[in-house]
């Protein structure tokens, strides 16, 4: 058995065969469990990516109003409403460190829900990333979810599903009237869904909605499994019902077990990369990317690249921002691949010399994420 | 105009954001668009750009040139003596020199 050095001072030169205990299967709760890793620092996995709000490559701070808009990396905002809300990541420390939240904001009320209307922040996990869960099978393992929020008193709910959402989990919590509009710590715990098809390849293998509002048609009663595309139940908080509302999200985690610890913000540069995994863009001062070739006219292969890691699924490309071009007229993304990917210049052939660079904050992003 | 248009490479473009879709199926755009697609959708044919028009334009032009074929010809036929007296004949100053070099240059490139 291996002990670190403070066990070896406790123990001294005495034989572990003194102190059986050691050597001994403990028959802890969840709780008690929980506590001893605690005791040690010693935390269980986050599934969730980018729960510290930190890394937000794609928007920055700036706010967004429309659905699929994400406000930090990993998390991305469904709407459909009379409302208006604006999402964006904020710079607010949070009660585990972190200096960022997610902030949504109300800009326009609906106070009258229709059926087919909500509001929900999303998560997408991949599949690979929660195989070791073994959702859909009958060894499926109970989660629970831990967050901060900051929101106005009600009942809100929390739904988990599967790829298509035709399996799903709707888990309520509130805020009573003396935590509205204080930082809170809650947790939800879902037990593992042991049927339906749940994805361990790189497509979705778990969704997550934070519900904002539900509309009838969108609603599942909490507490089991069922097989709707939900979003809440019917005691949703109508969190769009007053305008200015805010709702503020953060230190998320996923981790296996009914107890969660306490969240530990982790590095900065480790979530990056993970994140990058799927969105990222290359941008920079004036030529911070610069691309040339030679061959006058025609279409040539002026540029290949890799992905700072290896990407989801070969990512759809766009081309950010503006470029001066030198003998040619444009650029294209001639191909992409979960690891790299390549740009074409086209000639007029006038001259050999082809060439483009990227003005300032201008370049290419790449997107693999789960929408 | 349609959502799409199609590209001289199994990318296909999305015309709203200009997003260049690969063809892989666990693409998010690329399940959109094969959905877009089942649903009846019919993207844009590719354009060539105005570039490589140009290009083909301007090589039809020179394929097309009398005077350049009159010359291959005489070249692919002629002594060196008969091309020593067509450049006595021809050229009498550098820059005219330099126009017949050019033209055999491009001439020879072209066979």
């Amino acid at each position: 058995m291996f002990l670190s050095p403070a066990s070896r001072a406790l123990i001294g030169t005495r034989s572990l065969r003194e102190f059986p205990w050691l050597q001994r299967a403990m028959n802890w709760t969840s709780s008690q469990m929980a506590q001893g890793r605690a005791n040690i620092d010693l935390l269980k996995k986050n599934y969730i990516i980018n729960g510290a709000m930190m890394v937000s490559q794609q928007n920055g701070t700036t706010a967004g109003t429309t659905t699929n808009y994400y406000p930090v990396d990993q998390f991305h905002m469904l709407i459909s409403n009379g409302g208006a809300i604006s999402a964006a990541q904020v710079a607010s420390v949070t009660p585990s460190g972190s200096p960022n939240r997610l902030r949504v904001t109300v800009t326009t009320a609906d106070a009258a829900v229709a059926a087919g209307d909500y509001s929900v922040i999303e998560v997408h996990l991949e599949g690979l990333t929660v195989a070791d869960l073994m959702f859909g099978t009958s060894s499926a393992k109970t989660i629970v979810i831990q967050f901060g929020v900051r929101a106005p008193a009600g009942t809100y709910c929390i739904v988990v599903g599967n790829s298509p959402f035709n399996r799903s989990y709707v888990a309520e919590y509130s805020i009573a009237g003396g935590e509205a509009n204080v930082d809170v710590v809650k947790s939800v715990v879902i037990p593992g869904d042991t049927t339906g098809t749940w994805l361990t390849t790189t497509g979705i293998g778990i969704g997550i909605r934070f519900g904002l509002m539900a509309g009838s048609s969108l609603q599942q009663a909490a507490g089991s499994w069922g097989t709707g595309a939900v979003v809440g139940s019917a005691n949703q908080f109508n969190f769009m019902g007053t305008i200015n509302n805010v709702f503020e999200l953060f230190d998320v985690s996923l981790t296996e077990g009914t107890v969660a610890p306490a969240f530990m913000v982790p590095d900065y540069p480790s979530q990056l990369t993970l994140c990058q995994r799927y969105w990222y863009s290359l941008l920079g001062p004036t030529a911070g990317m610069y691309i040339e070739t030679y061959g006058g006219a025609g279409t040539f292969n002026a540029l290949a690249f890799n992905h700072p890691v290896p990407m989801r699924t070969a990512p759809t490309g766009a081309i950010i921002g503006t470029f001066t071009y030198g003998n040619c007229g444009s650029i294209a993304i001639n191909s992409t691949s979960a690891t790299g990917a390549s740009i074409n210049v086209t000639g007029s052939g006038a001259v050999s010399r082809l060439y483009a660079f990227a003005n300032a904050s201008s370049g290419v992003s790449m997107d693999a994420r789960m929408l | 105009m349609s959502e799409y248009i199609l590209t001289s490479t199994d990318i296909v473009i999305r015309q709203s954001d200009h997003a260049f879709i690969p063809s892989d199926p666990a693409n998010c755009d690329r399940i959109e668009y094969d959905a877009w697609l089942a649903a009846g959708g019919v993207p844009d044919p590719y354009v060539r750009p105005q570039e490589e028009i140009n290009w083909e334009q301007r090589k039809q032009a020179f394929d097309a040139d009398v005077t350049r074929t009159d010359l291959l010809a005489r070249l692919r036929t002629a002594s060196p003596q008969q091309i020593n007296q067509y450049v006595d004949a021809n050229v009498t100053n550098l820059v005219e020199a330099t126009a017949l070099l050019k033209r055999i240059l491009l001439v020879l490139a072209a066979v």
